[in-house]
Formats: C-alpha cells, sequence, structure tokens
C-alpha cells in the first residue's frame, strides 16, 4: 500500500467514523466532507492521465459534495440562530414534541 | 453509536485496506481503460443512443441511475419522517405525487421485463410499445425522467418541510 493509498483510507475512515461518533451537527457534517473527499481522491487516484471516466465521476463526486456541505452548513447556522447549539442532544431536547 | 461506530470505522477500514492492496499500480490502463473506451467507440451502436453521456447514464450505467433514484425516495422518506414529530403542516401531497411517480417509473422499467421471462431492467421489451430500433434509447430516457422526477420530489418535500413555519422548529 501506498503513502497516497493510505492518505484515502485515513480520510476514508476518519470521516466515516466522526460521522457516527460527534454529537455536534457540524463536526458530523465536517466528517462527512472528510469521507467524500477519500471517495475524490480515490477517484482522481485511479487515472492520473489516461481515461476521463474517473475523473468525470470525481469532479462530480466533488461537485455534489460542495453543493450538499453547503446545504448543510446553512442549515447548521439556522439551528445554531435558533438554538445556540449545534449539538443534536440539545436541539432535541428543545425541539417541541 | 459511539461504541458502534469504532466497529464500523474498523470494519471500513479493514475493508479499504482490502480492496486498495488487491488494486494494479498506479497508470495501469486495465482499470477502466477497457470501460470507457468501449462506452465512446460503441457507445451509439450498442444503445441506439446519439448522446454518449445519456447512454451511459441510462443505459449502460441504468442501475446506477436507478440506486440514485432509490437514494433520492429514501431520503425523501426521512425527510417525511424527521417532520413527522414536529411539523405537521406542510404540504406534502405535491412531492409524495412526483416521487411516487419517479420512483413508479424507474422501478416498473425495472421490474416488467421480469413479468415477461427478460432481466431485470432490460428496455428491449419496450419493442412492444415503440420502435424495437429505439427501445433502448426510450428505456433510457424514461429511466432518466423517472430520476428526475424522484429529485423533483425530494427538492419539493425538502424546501416545503423547511419553509413551513414549524420547518425549523
Amino acid at each position: 500500500m501506498s503513502l497516497f493509498q493510505a492518505l484515502i483510507l485515513l480520510l476514508c475512515v476518519v470521516g466515516f467514523h466522526g460521522v457516527f461518533f460527534h454529537s455536534s451537527l457540524g463536526r458530523k457534517v465536517f466528517s462527512w466532507v472528510l469521507l467524500q473527499a477519500g471517495l475524490v481522491t480515490f477517484l482522481f487516484s485511479l487515472a492520473p492521465g489516461g481515461p476521463a471516466l474517473p475523473k468525470v465521476l470525481a469532479v462530480l463526486a466533488a461537485a455534489v459534495t460542495l453543493s450538499v456541505g453547503l446545504g448543510l452548513t446553512l442549515l447548521c447556522r439556522k439551528f445554531w440562530k435558533q438554538y445556540k447549539s449545534l449539538d443534536e442532544n440539545d436541539i432535541l431536547k428543545r425541539v417541541p414534541k | 453509536m459511539k461504541n458502534v461506530s469504532w466497529f464500523l470505522a474498523l470494519l471500513l477500514g479493514a475493508l479499504l485496506f482490502y480492496g486498495l492492496s488487491s488494486l494494479p499500480p498506479r497508470n495501469s490502463p486495465i482499470l477502466t481503460d477497457h470501460v470507457s473506451s468501449r462506452y465512446v467507440e460503441r457507445g451509439e451502436a450498442e444503445t441506439g443512443i446519439h448522446s454518449i453521456w445519456v447512454a451511459v447514464l441510462g443505459d449502460y450505467r441504468s442501475f446506477d441511475l436507478l440506486a440514485v433514484s432509490v437514494l433520492f425516495t429514501v431520503t425523501a422518506l426521512g425527510i417525511l419522517a424527521a417532520g413527522a414529530g414536529t411539523a405537521k403542516t406542510f404540504p406534502i401531497l405535491p412531492g409524495l405525487l412526483w416521487l411516487g411517480l419517479g420512483t413508479a417509473l424507474s422501478l416498473g422499467l425495472g421490474l416488467l421485463p421480469l413479468k415477461n421471462d427478460g432481466n431485470f431492467l432490460d428496455f428491449e421489451i419496450l419493442a412492444f410499445w415503440t420502435d424495437p430500433h429505439r427501445a433502448r434509447s426510450q428505456g433510457a430516457l424514461l429511466l432518466m425522467a423517472g430520476a428526475l422526477l424522484c429529485l423533483a420530489g425530494l427538492l419539493s418535500l425538502f424546501v416545503r418541510r423547511f419553509r413551513s413555519p414549524e420547518g425549523g422548529k
């Protein structure tokens, strides 16, 4: 396993773990972006100078990550304005049943 | 959930390690060359679709597109479930309509050939409805339309959920 592949593995595992581990919505979003960054890096690593398909997929994944990440960040901002916290347990307690 | 996250992360790490270690070296042409060159060189002849990206998305990668439609539907159902306890007033009918139409179209295209002893998502079965030479291209376009309808349903539910007076609560 090369150093580059180790970086991909690290990004994916740390991101995947963070999505479930953190209770802060902001950290969850950041972890998900890390996971996606691992995927994009992996796709780019498949075809550094050859076939276009993995590059297209990588650009697609990067674009989706950016747009969904932006949407999730806006949602976090909305939650922060309303609850002054991004902790899922805090927010859950304050949501009217 | 935190304990489970360690287990899942370790499992993913082991799987990725196994997968990445088994890959051919970088710059090796065997990874994707045969697929992408086949798409480019024989796409139009095999699928009957002039546009290469429609041929790839709707025909060669039709299972991926169907998976994306299912993903949109599951996400939309998640939004509905998340709003079930807090926002009962946001109008969901238009979104559900788009979503239902898209899901029915996508899954219908997949399941219809099975009824006639064909394979799942085999667009040739549409020959009873359209010109046999254009059956694959029509099927690919219908599948793309199904995915777009699912996306429209998802976006409609998402926007209505978070623009409703109770949406942010």
